[in-house]
């Protein structure tokens, strides 16, 4: 599936057969679009306000070595290629000699030299291929054993990640009934930064719970969409422990 | 006070219009009417040592105090107290539980009380009781405080945890250097060791697995998207830092490989080390967001390009929507294609 835009660069995608079945292709940039809202537009917004790129926990686990796996894999591969290389060059050598034992029962001159050279030529080969190989070798057993390295334990940082995400999914869920009773749009971040970080005042009585939102500082549009945010919050018909919360603004300066 | 919910003044009509003044604000104000309408007989100076015990003292004196029951016509007759036939009592709608003059963070409180009417951790403090308790029978012979806790205090303690990204506290031991409303919200604080504490019995018990269900929604919808993001490392020691590290190193830190549904909400999540790439794993970590969501479509950038993946998926009977390396093609002219369409934006397809 390929997309031209009219300008910026081409859009390749592919698809499995599943896909394809269940998906129109043309829907497919939209769906690829909508994947980098969520996710990566996604985890700037947890970087900004859910602590997404803390580390936490630094326990470490015994485990095997991986480096030494890697380096393991790849030597053995190596050695794996070195081994069909001797062999290639064991039969050539055996093939020359042939030739060279039918030149001489064939009387052959300048042929035979020639076979010679080749001989030669191919046992210098295999040679090389034998000390490559043998080379190898003494890198495998210098390997040793495999090992065991201490790697990081990561229980704590997935369940801080886990808040991380449970946050988030609470704020999602939270803004979205809070934006089904506003007339504008307003997004996270904005409320956030209006609503969230403000300070005020509350006052619990025996019938009813009132915050006060500070207003002070705020210019007027910022007042305004505030005014509706709270208008909204109204509407939600919030409650603690079975008494309404009535939600106001004031002005408290410092 | 006695206010409908619906009414948008902050006095009740039988009460005096308040307006900020010189010495108290307009909640001040209305905070001692309130008291004095609870007890119009109170002298004004028992009010006022009334007033010194609670949670915000004000700074005024008899004399004005006098002045502002005179207006509001809540003066006490001359002579010593007497006790008025019509009492009112305590558990009135007007009676003042709580004041609190300055309070920060006020939507966070205001979130928390809607988190609270929706129910939303209690499945989080069944799973964690449900862990703990499952640790405890395999393993008789341990003992740590998070077999004694409550649920209230699990409640508030994980609660600590969730609320601390939205007061500014990254790290646990920002809770002991910074200022925040935790008191207010939860009605107790708490510092970074009771906390980190916590963070490692959780930890031990296997909070890590056991959470994930409570993340997955009613309606997971059908596509799922999947990334993996990387979180740095870093410490004193001297070590490459950054995600970009010189070639043939491995950057320290760890992989989240997080799971969205199509609405956005987060589904699963898993953490792996940055030396293993994320292609190594990811048939595995679909395997288990197909058992937790039941989705089977998914949509992944480009760490999972290639023809192995995509028989690897067709092989499961997924559906899998990835996106061709840059590096791949020059453009339209490295491709046999047939125009297909145009989309709404005017693309060609």
């Amino acid at each position: 599936m390929i997309v031209e835009p009219t300008e910026g660069k081409t859009f390749v995608s592919w698809g499995t057969p599943k896909l394809k079945a269940a998906l129109e292709a043309t829907a497919w940039p939209r769906v690829y679009r909508d994947r980098t809202e969520i996710q990566e537009n996604g985890f700037k917004r947890m970087i900004d306000h859910g602590a997404l790129e803390t580390n936490y926990g630094r326990k470490k686990l015994v485990g095997p070595d991986r480096h030494q796996q890697r380096k393991r894999e790849d030597l053995e591969a190596s050695l794996a290629t070195a081994q069909q290389r001797v062999d290639k060059k064991v039969e050539a050598l055996q093939e020359q000699q042939t030739k060279v034992a039918e030149s001489k029962a064939k009387g052959h001159g300048k042929r035979l030299e020639q076979r010679q050279q080749g001989l030669l030529r191919v046992a210098q080969e295999l040679e090389e291929a034998q000390h490559q190989q043998a080379k190898q070798v003494e890198h495998m057993e210098a390997l040793g054993p495999p090992k065991e390295r201490a790697d990081r334990d990561f229980r704590k940082q997935t369940i801080m990640t886990y808040r991380t995400l449970l946050l988030e999914n609470a704020l999602m869920a939270f803004m979205a009934v809070l934006l089904g009773n506003l007339h504008s749009k307003v997004s996270l971040a904005c409320v956030l930064h209006l609503l969230f970080e403000r300070s005020g005042a509350s006052l619990e009585t025996a019938s009813e719970i009132v915050y006060w939102v500070n207003t002070t500082g705020l210019s007027l549009p910022y007042r305004r969409l505030l005014e509706e945010v709270v208008n909204g919050l109204s509407a939600m018909d919030l409650r603690a422990q079975g008494k309404p919360i009535r939600v106001d603004l004031k002005d408290m300066p410092p | 006070m006695p206010l409908a919910s619906t009414q948008r003044k902050l006095n009740p009509p039988s009460s005096p219009a308040f307006c900020a003044g010189r010495k108290l604000g307009e909640v001040e104000k209305a905070w001692l009417w309130t008291l004095l309408y609870e007890d119009p007989q109170s002298p004004s100076r028992l009010l006022l040592d009334k007033v010194a015990q609670t949670h915000a003292p004000l700074d005024m004196s008899v004399r004005h105090l006098n002045r502002l029951r005179r207006q509001w016509q809540l003066q006490r007759p001359k002579g010593r107290p007497r006790h008025a036939p019509e009492r009112r009592s305590v558990a009135s709608g007007a009676a003042v539980v709580e004041m609190r003059p300055r309070l920060s963070s006020v939507g966070v409180h205001l979130f928390a009380h809607w988190l609270e009417q929706q129910g939303a951790f209690a499945p989080v403090v069944a799973r964690l009781t449900q862990a703990t308790r499952a640790y405890q029978h395999a393993h008789p012979g341990d003992d740590f405080a998070l077999f004694h806790h409550r649920a209230p205090t699990l409640l508030r303690r994980f609660q600590a945890l969730f609320f601390a990204p939205l007061f500014g506290i990254e790290t646990l031991t920002a809770l002991d250097t910074h200022e925040h409303p935790l008191a207010t919200l939860l009605g107790r604080s708490y510092q970074s060791s009771t906390l980190t504490q916590f963070l490692g019995q959780l930890e031990r018990v296997g909070a890590d697995e056991v959470l994930f269900p409570t993340l997955v929604p009613a309606q997971t919808g059908q596509i799922t998207s999947i990334d993996g993001h990387l979180i740095a490392s870093w410490s004193r020691v001297a070590m490459h830092k950054g995600k970009i590290t010189m070639r043939g190193r491995i950057m320290a830190g760890s992989q989240a490989v997080i799971a969205h549904n199509e609405a956005g909400y987060a589904v699963f999540l898993a953490s792996h080390p940055l030396d293993i790439h994320v292609s190594r794993i990811i048939v595995a970590y679909c395997q288990q967001v197909v058992e937790a969501t039941g989705s089977t479509l998914f949509v992944i950038d480009r760490a999972v390009n290639s023809l192995a993946m995509a028989a690897a998926f067709a092989e499961q009977d997924w559906g899998l929507l990835c996106m061709l390396d840059d590096n791949e093609h020059p453009g339209l002219e490295s491709f046999e294609a047939r125009p297909a369409g145009t989309l709404d934006d005017g693309s060609q397809v």
